[in-house]
C-alpha cells in the first residue's frame, strides 16, 4: 500500500515537473518575443537587449528553466507587466474569488446531480429515468457562454430580476453571484447526474441487490442501504476528475459576467501578453487539477473496502 | 448496414442526425442558403423580423456593423463544420495510432505514452488552448494544432483502454498463435472492433471541438475577424446584449443546437448496439 | 409451520410465464405444475434456456423484468397464492418462509460490508425487535453450523477476502437464518471447483436430513441429481417434461429428452481402448517451469504426448493447467525448460524464427463468444489461417470449404459472421480454424466447458472422430474428470503448478494412486450411479 502511494507521488511530481517545463518551453523558449511582450511593442532594440541582459536571458534554455523553476518553488512569481505588480501580490485574492464560486456550485450540483441520477437511475427505462435523461442530455450540450446568454437574457433582459454583470465594485453581493453560479451548475449537473444515473442502473442489476430482494429487504433498504453505498464510488471520484472542465467553464463564466476571479485573471494576461501572470496561472491551474486527482484517488481507497482491507489475508483452513 | 437503418429508426438518432445534417446542409450550400453577403454592411441593428432603411428584409436581423445575422449563421455554419471537422480527424489519428501502440504493446511503450497523456490532461482544457493560442497566434491551423494536442491524449486513453480489453480477447491470442504480425492485429484485429465506441466518442468531441472554437470566438482568440464565426458574434455582440439580445441569443442557438444533435446522436449510437 | 409432514410446502399449479413480444417462443415457462415436500430435495434439471431459473424466480415472486405471469398459481402451505400476493406480503415471506442460494456466491454478496453484518441483516428485517447481541450471537452460530472454520473472523471478513466456497457457505448460513421452510438453491454449485462442490452438496444433503427443509434444487448437472437428489423434474423449452422419484428418471426415464439427456452425461467410465499408443513423440516436455511474478504458476512439468494421443490435464482452478497450455504455445513466457517437437524446442524460439514455426501448435480455446473476430467472416478467418499455414490463397480457399463440412457445417457458413453461429457452432468453427494451419499438436484449452452437456457430447464426438480418422495429436485441457474420461488416451493431474499423477486414463480413473487423484475421482458428481443399461453405447 505504501509502496502504490509512493509510486504515485513519485508520478505527480513528474507530470508536474513535465508541465512547468512545457509551460516554459511554450512562453520562453524565444528570449527575444519575451523582451517584445515586456517590454512593448515601440522598446527600442537597446532597450530590449539591456533587459535581455539584466534579466539573464543570455544563459542556455535549460539553466533559464531551472532558474525560472526554482525562483518559483520559493514563491518568486516574477512582475506583472500588465498590472506592475509581483504576480503573488494578485494571484492568491483572485484564487479565492473563484474558490467561492467553485464551492457554490458544488454546493449546488452535488445534491442537484445525486438525487437526479439516483432517481433515474433506480428504475431504468421509467418515465422520470428518460425525462431526467432528456434534461441531462439538454444542459450538458448548451456550452457556458451560450447558457450564461440565454439565462441573462430571461433574468435580465425579460425580467430584470438579476444584474447582468458581477463585478462586485461594492463587496460580495448574494445577487451579483446567482446567474454565474447557476451557468457553471446547470452544465456540470447534467454531466454528473448521468454518470450516477449510470453507476445506479449497473448497481441495481447485481447480484447483491437481487441477493437483498430475496431476504425479503423493502424497496428503501435496498436503495438507502445496499446499492447507494456502491453506487457512489463512481461518482464521487468523478466529483474531484471534473475540476478541470470546471475550470475551463469558470474562465468563460467569468469573464462573461466580468467576475474578478483567477478566470479573468488569466484571460486578461493573455490579452495582454502578460507572460509571468499567465505562467503562474497555468501553473496554478495544473496544481488544483492534479491535487484534485490525488484527492480522488484518495476518496476512491477510503471508499471501497476492497482498496482498504486488501493486504489483509482471508481466514485460511477448512471449509475451503 | 441494417444495424444502422435500426439506428436511424430510434428518435434521439433521427433528431440528432437531422439537426446535424441542416447545419452540414448550410455549411456545403451557404452561398445558395444565405439571403446576403455575410461581410456586408448595411443598416446596422435591425430587429428580427425587421426592415433597414433601404427596406431590406433580416428575419433575424443585423449586426453593429449591419451586416445580415442570418446570413452570417450559415456562412459561420462553414466554418465550424470545416475546422471542427478538420481538427478533429488530425486528433483521432494521433490518438488511435498511439493507443493501438499502447494498448497492444504494453510495458514500457504504453508507460511512456501514458505518461505523456497525463501530462497533456493535467491542464484544464482552456488553459491549454489560451496558451496555445497566445504562443502560436489565432489561425486556422494553429486551432487545428491545438486541438489535436488537447484531445488527442483523451482520444488515445480511449483507444487504449478499448484496445487492451480486445487484446486480452481470445481472438487475439488465436491471432498470435497463428504468427499473425503486429501490425496486422493492430489495423485488422482490434481497431476494427473498437469502432462502435468510437463513433460514439467521434460525435461528442466533434460537439466539445465546435464548442471550442466557439469559446475561442467567445474569447477573442479565435478566428481573425471577419471571418463569419458563432463564438466571435458573441463577442462582439456583448457590449450591447442588454439592449439588443437578438445579437448574441441566435449564435448561441446555433452552436447550441449544434452540440445537441451530436449529442442526441451519440446518445442514440450508444444505446443502439446493445439493443441489436 | 406446524403444517402436517405430507402437506407440500409449496405447490406450483399451472404455472405459464410470458416472453416479451419478439422473443423467439411466447412462454419462458409453460404449464407447468410441481410440488416441494418437508425433508425432501427436488432437483429441477435443464439445458440452458429450459425455463428453470425463471421457474425458481416466479417461486419467489421475483421475476425478472420484461416477464410476466400468464396463468396459475403458487401456493405456500397450501393456503396461500404467492403468484397474487401483494408486494409487502412477498417480501415478509421471502427470506422467512423462502429462502434462496445462488449460483455466484460472491457476486451474491455486498462488496461494501463485512458477511456477518449480512448475515444479522436478516433479523434486522424479520426480527426487528431482537437486540443486537443476539443477532450477532445468532450469526456466529449460523457460520459455525455451516462448517465455517473461526466463525468470529469470517463475520467481520469482506467478501472479496473469502473464496468462492466460503461465501457459497455465508450465503446458506443468510438463508438459514430465519429457519425458512423452503430452500430454492439455483445452480449452487456450477461456479465452485470439484471438491469443494462435494463439500457443498454434503452440506445441503445435512439441512435436508438434520432441520428437514424441503430444498427446490436447479442445475444442469445430471450428475450432482444423480447424487442429491430426491425427485427429479426435467425441464426442456419451458415445459415440464418428466418428474418423479430420482431412482425412477435416472434408471427408467420415460420421455425421449430425458433419455437423450442421460445419454450425454460424461461418466468416469474411461473410454475403450483404441489402437495402441505410437512409441514416436510428438511433443516432449521437460522441466518447464513459468512465473507470475513472485507467484511459481509451474514448477518443472515433464510428460511427453505419443503421436496421435490424447493427454487430458485434469485439475481444479488456480492448479496452473491454463498456464500449462498458454506456456507451451508461448502465449506467456516460459521461466525455464524445453518443449521438445520435431526435435526442436519450441521453447527458446525467437522472432521470425518463432512467427514460422507456430503453425505447428494450435489452440482451441474455451469462450465461443470471445474466441472468434465478431467483425470477420467465417470464411475470411479460415482462409488466412490457411494462408498463414504456407497456403497459396486458392489452395486456402478450397481447404477452408473442406475444413468447414468436416466439423459438421454447410459451406454456406464461411460467408456469414460469428453473430449467427450458436456456442456449439462457433467451437466447431474454432476446430476448423485450428486445424487450417495443419498443425502437428492442437491444445484444447476447456474447449466444452462453456457449452450445455449435450452439445459438449457432440463437439467432443467431433474432437475424437477427427483424432482417429486423421491421426491429430490432442492436448486436452479440463476441469472436468468425466469429460477427459471420454476422450483421453493419458491423463496427467496438475496441482499447484505440478503434475501430481500421470498415467494411462484407465489406470487414474480405475486404480488412482496420489491422494489428491483418489479426492478428485471421489468428487466427482454422479460417480456412484449408474447409467440405464440401455443407453450404454456400443463399445
Amino acid at each position: 500500500m505504501a509502496r502504490r502511494w509512493g509510486v504515485r507521488l513519485a508520478e505527480i511530481v513528474g507530470v508536474m515537473l513535465a508541465v512547468s517545463c512545457i509551460v516554459y518551453l511554450m512562453l520562453e523558449v524565444n528570449a527575444d518575443e519575451v523582451a517584445v511582450k515586456v517590454l512593448g511593442q515601440f522598446s527600442t532594440p537597446e532597450q530590449r537587449h539591456l533587459w535581455l541582459h539584466e534579466n539573464g536571458y543570455e544563459r542556455p534554455f535549460l539553466l533559464r528553466y531551472l532558474g525560472w523553476l526554482w525562483h518559483f518553488l520559493w514563491g518568486d512569481w516574477g512582475m506583472s507587466t500588465h498590472y506592475r505588480e509581483p504576480v503573488i501580490d494578485i494571484l492568491p485574492a483572485r484564487l479565492a474569488h473563484t474558490g467561492i464560486l467553485a464551492c457554490a456550485t458544488l454546493v449546488v450540483m452535488i445534491p442537484a446531480s445525486f438525487l437526479l441520477g439516483i432517481l433515474a437511475g433506480m428504475r431504468e427505462g421509467s418515465l422520470a429515468d428518460r425525462a431526467i435523461s432528456v434534461f441531462c442530455i439538454l444542459t450538458t450540450s448548451v456550452p457556458e457562454f451560450a447558457s450564461a446568454v440565454f439565462l441573462a437574457a430571461i433574468f435580465v433582459f425579460w425580467l430584470g430580476l438579476l444584474p447582468g454583470a458581477s463585478t462586485m465594485t461594492e463587496g460580495f453581493s448574494l445577487r451579483e453571484i446567482v446567474l454565474p453560479v447557476l451557468v457553471l451548475a446547470l452544465y456540470a449537473t447534467g454531466y454528473l447526474a448521468r454518470i450516477v444515473r449510470a453507476s445506479m442502473v449497473e448497481v441495481m442489476t447485481s447480484a447483491y441487490v437481487r441477493t437483498a430482494l430475496m431476504k425479503g429487504a423493502s424497496p428503501s433498504r435496498i436503495v438507502l442501504r445496499h446499492a447507494l453505498r456502491n453506487a457512489l464510488i463512481a461518482p464521487v471520484t468523478v466529483i474531484m476528475l471534473q475540476v478541470p472542465w470546471l475550470l475551463s467553464g469558470v474562465i468563460v463564466t467569468e469573464v462573461f459576467f466580468a467576475y474578478k476571479g483567477f478566470g479573468t485573471l488569466l484571460y486578461e494576461a493573455a490579452l495582454n501578453s502578460d507572460v509571468a501572470m499567465i505562467e503562474a496561472c497555468a501553473m496554478v491551474s495544473v496544481v488544483v487539477v492534479v491535487a484534485t486527482q490525488l484527492l480522488s484517488d484518495l476518496l476512491y481507497a477510503w471508499l471501497n473496502p476492497r482498496m482498504r482491507r486488501a493486504e489483509r489475508p482471508a481466514p485460511q483452513g477448512a471449509g475451503v | 448496414m441494417s444495424r444502422w437503418l435500426a439506428a436511424l429508426r430510434r428518435p434521439t438518432v433521427a433528431i440528432g442526425g437531422l439537426m446535424v445534417t441542416v447545419w452540414i446542409l448550410c455549411a456545403l450550400f451557404a452561398n445558395l442558403l444565405a439571403p446576403y453577403d455575410p461581410l456586408l454592411s448595411g443598416d446596422p441593428l435591425v430587429l428580427p423580423l425587421g426592415r433597414g432603411a433601404s427596406g431590406a428584409f433580416h428575419l433575424l436581423g443585423t449586426d453593429l456593423l449591419g451586416r445580415d445575422i442570418l446570413s452570417r449563421l450559415i456562412f459561420g455554419a462553414r466554418t465550424v463544420v470545416i475546422w471542427a471537422g478538420l481538427a478533429t480527424a488530425t486528433a483521432y489519428a494521433v490518438g488511435i495510432a498511439i493507443g493501438l501502440l499502447a494498448g497492444f504493446y504494453g510495458g514500457v511503450i504504453d508507460r511512456a505514452l501514458s505518461f505523456i497523456a497525463n501530462v497533456v490532461l493535467s491542464f484544464p482544457v482552456l488553459v491549454l488552448y489560451i496558451l496555445i493560442i497566445v504562443t502560436l497566434g489565432a489561425s486556422g491551423v494553429n486551432i487545428v494544432l491545438a486541438v489535436t494536442f488537447a484531445s488527442a491524449p483523451a482520444i488515445f486513453r480511449l483507444v487504449r483502454a478499448l484496445a487492451l480489453d480486445i487484446r486480452s480477447r481470445d481472438f487475439i491470442a488465436a491471432a498470435i498463435t497463428q504468427g499473425e504480425g503486429a501490425v496486422h492485429i493492430m489495423v485488422m484485429e482490434i481497431l476494427p472492433n473498437t469502432l462502435g465506441p468510437l463513433t460514439v466518442d467521434a460525435c461528442l468531441r466533434l460537439g466539445y471541438t465546435s464548442i471550442t472554437i466557439g469559446v475561442l470566438g467567445f474569447l477573442g482568440l479565435g478566428l481573425p475577424p471577419p471571418t463569419p464565426d458563432w463564438g466571435g458574434m458573441v463577442n462582439d455582440g456583448r457590449a450591447m446584449a442588454i439592449a439588443f439580445p437578438h445579437l448574441v441569443v441566435f449564435p448561441c442557438l446555433a452552436i447550441s443546437s449544434l452540440m445537441l444533435g451530436l449529442s442526441l446522436l451519440a446518445d442514440g449510437l450508444r444505446e443502439a448496439p446493445a439493443r441489436a | 409451520m406446524d403444517t402436517p409432514a405430507t402437506a407440500p410446502i409449496i405447490a406450483v399449479e399451472h404455472v405459464s410465464i410470458a416472453l416479451p413480444r419478439g422473443a423467439d417462443r411466447r412462454f419462458a415457462v409453460e404449464d407447468v405444475s410441481l410440488e416441494v415436500r418437508r425433508g425432501e430435495i427436488l432437483c429441477v434439471v435443464g439445458e440452458s434456456g429450459s425455463g428453470k431459473s425463471v421457474l425458481s424466480a416466479a417461486l419467489m415472486g421475483a421475476l425478472p423484468r420484461g416477464l410476466r405471469l400468464d396463468s396459475g398459481r403458487v401456493m405456500l402451505h397450501g393456503e396461500e397464492d404467492l403468484a397474487h400476493a401483494a408486494p409487502r406480503r412477498l417480501r415478509s415471506l421471502r427470506g422467512r418462509e423462502i429462502a434462496m442460494i445462488f449460483q455466484e456466491p460472491m457476486a451474491a454478496l455486498n462488496p461494501a460490508f463485512p458477511v456477518g453484518q449480512q448475515i444479522e441483516e436478516m433479523f434486522a428485517i424479520h426480527a426487528p425487535a431482537m437486540p443486537a447481541a443476539e443477532r450477532r450471537q445468532r450469526s456466529l452460530q449460523l457460520l459455525a453450523d455451516t462448517h465455517l472454520p473461526d466463525p468470529a473472523r469470517i463475520h467481520r471478513a469482506y467478501a472479496h477476502q473469502l473464496s468462492g466456497g466460503q461465501c457459497q457457505r455465508v450465503v446458506i448460513a443468510m438463508a438459514l437464518a430465519m429457519q425458512p421452510a423452503l430452500l430454492i438453491a439455483d445452480e449452487p454449485t456450477t461456479a465452485l471447483d470439484v471438491t469443494t462442490q462435494a463439500q457443498i452438496l454434503r452440506l445441503i444433503d445435512e439441512l435436508k436430513r438434520v432441520h428437514r427443509h424441503g430444498i427446490l434444487f436447479v442445475t444442469h448437472d445430471f450428475g450432482v441429481v444423480a447424487d442429491i437428489a430426491d425427485r427429479v423434474a426435467v425441464m426442456q423449452g419451458g415445459r415440464l417434461v418428466e418428474i418423479g422419484d430420482a431412482a425412477a428418471v435416472l434408471t427408467r426415464p420415460r420421455h425421449a429428452y430425458t433419455r437423450q439427456l442421460l445419454a450425454a452425461i460424461p461418466s468416469l467410465t474411461p473410454r475403450p481402448a483404441g489402437a495402441p499408443l505410437s512409441a514416436q513423440a510428438a511433443m516432449r516436455v521437460e522441466r518447464l517451469s513459468a512465473r507470475y511474478g513472485p507467484i511459481r504458476a509451474l514448477r518443472e512439468v515433464n510428460f511427453t504426448i505419443p503421436k496421435g494421443a490424447t493427454l487430458a490435464v485434469v485439475g481444479e482452478s488456480g492448479s496452473g493447467k491454463s498456464t500449462l497450455a498458454k506456456t507451451i504455445i508461448r502465449l506467456t513466457e516460459p521461466s525455464g525448460g524445453r518443449v521438445m517437437i520435431d526435435e526442436q524446442d519450441f521453447a527458446t524460439l525467437r522472432g521470425a524464427a518463432l512467427t514460422r514455426r507456430r503453425r505447428l501448435l494450435q489452440m482451441i480455446f474455451q469462450d465461443p463468444f470471445g474466441s472468434l473476430n465478431p467483425r470477420r467472416s467465417v470464411g475470411d478467418m479460415l482462409t488466412r489461417a490457411g494462408v498463414l499455414g504456407g497456403a497459396r490463397p486458392a489452395e486456402a480457399r478450397s481447404r477452408a470449404v473442406a475444413l468447414i463440412e468436416r466439423v459438421g457445417l454447410k459451406p454456406e457458413a464461411l460467408a456469414r459472421k460469428p453473430q449467427a453461429f450458436s456456442g456449439g457452432q462457433r467451437q466447431r468453427i474454432g476446430i476448423a480454424r485450428a486445424l487450417a494451419m495443419l498443425p502437428s499438436i492442437v491444445i484444447a484449452d476447456e474447449s466444452v466447458s462453456a457449452l450445455d452437456v449435450s452439445v459438449q457430447q457432440q463437439v467432443l464426438a467431433l474432437l475424437d472422430a477427427l483424432q482417429r480418422r486423421e491421426g491429430l495429436t490432442l492436448l486436452f485441457i479440463t476441469h472436468d474428470l468425466r469429460v477427459a474420461a471420454q476422450i483421453a488416451d493419458l491423463i496427467a493431474v496438475m496441482r499447484r503448478g505440478e503434475i501430481v499423477e500421470f498415467g494411462p486414463a484407465a489406470q487414474i480413473l480405475l486404480h488412482p494412486r496420489h491422494p489428491y487423484t483418489i479426492e478428485l475421482v471421489g468428487a466427482a458428481p454422479g460417480r456412484a450411479w449408474q447409467r440405464p443399461a440401455a443407453e450404454e453405447p456400443p463399445a
